[in-house]
């Protein structure tokens, strides 16, 4: 039964230019969340969701856009193996948006769609826009020119979009008429033996077999040698086919639009024009990209921090009421000293993320993003990175992940590389609690010309890691080598006002998925250490609790406080977490690393937002969690037992920063990297780099400070 | 000339595509001979130029724009 309904879904591939409002639409038919936005090559990937009714229930596909069938970089290729049946089954129906500001290059890629025998709906979308320009489209004449149905959508106002779900649901999907004749442009003998030899039906559909014989086509080997032959056969060339459609196509276009589109002449020069003569400007463009890069700085490092400093209070008074409540033992333990504190960690963080993220959100949907493109692909150029790599290297400053999978619209396969193996560099937000932590320890709160010296600090940090990544970027390039052209062709999408609901609702969206996704990570790594650190070889526990037994019975009142402290420290290091941070303390000393940071170097390797909770969780082991100290307090107290200096001064805080900035410490954007790369060769060689520097980075500035 | 030479704010009408790996590349983003083109803005230090054509703007480097063949 289960498996007669899965065969009933339909599939609907949704497919359009990009930026048109395919995503849009999709959020709208599905009730889902994909990122919308004002840049072309937002959605990078393909997602499917559901459409349904009492009796019926459709699978409806986003996918990234592209102009035409022939793709050019990773993300156009989904579009392509979705509507060749090569990633899954073909979709049942194409939803096709086009543009009806743009309804010339729409058209391109629809007409080659239509031709390609699947049954189609068009969707002329941006009919808001349309209107304000004086472009008037004629659905019924379209309609009858290309035997596809039509619909008028406005999908930012939910216009329409009714329409289109009743289309749905009838089905009224139609194969439409040929578009193109290929008669003049494939030998009919050719396309005749191709269609007979694997079953197609359309001319179109053999020429797709042709073009893609060469790289992409899921056939037997033999297949592809004979069409190869084919080719040699009948004297065609590939690339010379492909443009010669192309402008067959775009030729019956203008014939179709001269039918079906009229145009009122309105006066060109509008508000995006005139936004760009300044925001593009070749001298106050530049300063006005510099202020905006650090308004957001600003905004993150000033106007966080009041939540930051309530949530973190918060926190610890929340641990020491569980204390002070639960009944004694284990498990109030583990809550208040391991889980509590780990949790507060991250949740602290949320002020920052939601803001960078709503920064990032804002620029892409108000369009500025691809002039950013424009204004840096001349500075990216001599770091083999290209304009397109700014996306990914500025939303790195919030997370990797979102960068790497970016980097997919980036066509030449090198710069794609280097952009993938350096976006780990820029300081995301996972650094931002080990940075804020430690500069909350050791740099004073003063002010030096007119500045604040902590913010400074955290200042030359960011500069840190984009020098590091630009000069990453530029050594790959010596190594890397390709043939392929690098190339800019993008398009410079008109500004629009943001949404500010969409905006708000992606800083709440990330920011969860930040905690829940950390938080997960956090809890069981608490969980794990806080064992760990509470129990250790019985033999050896067991002479510590004697040696402390003794001590105590020979104290009297007044020393005992003391006693306990002292060993509790004692017991920790007796523990099987004690037990591991010391034997790599050797390696890690040259740094000015205790064994016990040691211990939370460990667990950051799974994710480095780990570090807080980690040190909030061993030094809370022992301690005693009916006060309520900050983290930041507790670690200010902590001093090696042996010297009795403080174990966070300033030299071991910088050289913590600095392996922190540099060292791959992240499972998810290793995974990431495997995937975009399809070879374990990158995140292997990445992970040995980038900690084999950090591990001398730092070492070098430990030297220098503590000197 | 080709598109590189045009002065600022300059109309002049796409003539040909010379030849080269990108031809379908510009056919399809729109770039496509007998329309009406004009440089909007020029990046420094000979960096990307902005072109506007009838109902888009489209960012290219000079060396794509060397292959535009224009007539004024
Ligand atoms: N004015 C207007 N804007 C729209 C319309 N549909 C989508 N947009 C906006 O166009 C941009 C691109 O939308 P998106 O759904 O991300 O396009 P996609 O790249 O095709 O998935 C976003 O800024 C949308 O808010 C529309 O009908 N009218
Ligand atoms: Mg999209």
């Amino acid at each position: 039964m289960e498996a007669l309904i899965a065969k009933q879904t339909k599939t609907i591939a949704i497919i359009g230019n990009p930026n048109v409002g395919k995503s849009s639409i999709f959020n709208q038919l599905t009730g889902l969340k994909q990122k919308v936005g004002n840049y072309p090559g937002i959605t990078v990937d393909k997602t499917v969701g559901a459409l349904k009714n009492k009796e019926k229930q459709f699978h409806i596909l986003d996918l990234p856009g592209t102009y035409s069938l022939y793709p050019k970089s990773e993300d156009e290729l989904i579009a392509h193996r979705v509507l060749s049946g090569k990633a899954d089954a073909k979709p049942d129906y194409i939803l096709m948006v086009l543009d009806a500001c743009n309804l010339e290059r729409s058209f391109l890629l629809a007409s080659q769609v239509m031709d390609l025998g699947i049954p189609v709906a068009l969707v002329v979308n941006m009919k808001d826009l349309a209107e304000k320009k004086g472009i008037k489209v004629n659905t019924f004449k379209l309609f009858r020119e290309t035997g596809a149905p039509i619909i008028l959508t406005d999908a930012r106002k939910n216009d329409g979009m009714d329409q289109i779900k009743s289309m749905i649901f009838e089905e009224k999907f139609a194969a439409p008429k040929t578009f193109l004749n290929l008669d003049g442009l494939l030998p009919q003998d050719l396309s005749g033996k191709i269609k007979s030899r694997f079953s197609l039906e359309t001319d179109y559909q053999a020429f797709q077999y042709l073009v893609f014989a060469g790289y992409d086509l899921t056939a037997p080997a033999a297949d592809k040698v004979w069409l190869t032959r084919q080719l040699v056969e009948f004297d065609c060339d590939i690339r010379s086919l492909q443009i010669a459609e192309t402008n067959a196509r775009n030729k019956e276009i203008e014939l179709l639009l001269e039918k079906v589109v009229s145009k009122d002449p309105l006066p060109q020069r509008n508000l995006t024009q005139k936004l760009d003569n300044f925001l593009m400007h070749p001298v106050m463009g530049y300063f006005f990209f510099l202020a905006l890069m650090l308004l957001i700085f600003q905004a993150i490092f000033a106007w966080a921090e009041v939540p930051m400093d309530l949530i973190d209070e918060g926190f610890a008074m929340v641990g020491s009421w569980i204390a002070e409540t639960l009944p004694s033992g284990a498990f109030t333990d583990l809550i208040a000293e391991g889980i509590i504190p780990g949790i507060g960690g991250v949740v602290i963080f949320i002020p920052q993320i939601a803001l960078l993220f709503g920064f990032l959100a804002f620029l892409e949907d108000t369009g500025y993003m691809s002039r950013v493109v424009y204004l840096m692909d001349r500075v990216m150029r001599p770091f083999g990175l290209h304009g397109k790599s700014v996306v990914p290297l500025i939303s790195g400053m919030a997370c990797a992940i979102p960068g790497i999978m970016a980097s997919r619209s980036i066509s030449n396969s090198k710069e794609r590389l280097i952009t993938i193996l350096v976006t780990p560099w820029m300081s995301c937000s996972a650094r931002l609690p080990v940075y804020i932590i430690l500069i909350g320890l050791t740099v004073p709160d003063d002010l030096v010309w007119g500045m604040n010296l902590q913010a400074i600090v955290l200042l030359a940090m960011y500069l840190l890691s984009i020098g590091a990544t630009l000069g990453g970027a530029f050594l790959l390039k010596l190594f890397l080598k390709t043939n392929e052209q690098s190339y800019l062709l993008t398009d410079l999408p008109v500004y629009r006002m943001p949404r500010w609901k969409a905006v708000l609702l992606t800083m709440f969206h990330k920011s969860k998925v930040f905690v829940l996704e950390a938080g997960k990570v956090i809890l069981s790594i608490s969980i794990v250490l806080w064992i760990l650190a509470s129990y250790g070889p019985s033999n050896l526990m067991d002479a510590v609790e004697q040696e402390k037994e003794t001590a105590l019975a020979q104290a009297d009142e007044a020393e005992s406080g003391e006693i306990e402290e002292i060993y509790a420290s004692k017991e920790l290091e007796a523990s099987y977490i004690g037990i591991l941070g010391k034997s790599i303390e050797p390696v890690i000393r040259p740094l000015g690393y205790d064994w016990k940071i040691g211990i939370a170097l460990i667990t950051s390797f799974a994710a480095r937002e780990v570090f807080v909770g980690t040190i909030a969780t061993i030094y809370s082991v022992g301690g005693d969690p009916e006060n309520d100290l900050t983290i930041r307090e507790k670690l200010a107290r902590e001093v090696d037992p042996e010297t009795g200096e403080k174990v966070f001064n300033k030299a071991t805080a910088f050289s913590l920063m600095v392996f922190y900035a540099f060292a791959m410490q992240c499972m998810s954007t290793l995974a990431i990297v495997y995937r975009e790369t399809k070879t374990w060769k990158w995140p292997v060689l990445q992970t040995i780099f980038m900690t084999g520097f950090a591990y001398l980075a730092a070492f070098i500035t430990y030297q220098i400070f503590s000197s | 000339m080709t598109l590189d030479q045009l002065k600022i704010g300059q109309f002049a009408e796409l003539d040909k595509i010379l030849d080269s790996p990108l031809t379908l590349n510009f056919l399809e983003i729109g770039l496509s001979p007998g329309k009406k083109i004009q440089i909007i803005q020029k990046a420094p230090f000979k960096g990307p130029v902005a072109v506007l054509l009838e109902n888009q703007t489209i960012a290219i480097r000079l060396q794509e724009a060397k292959l535009l063949k224009v007539k004024i």
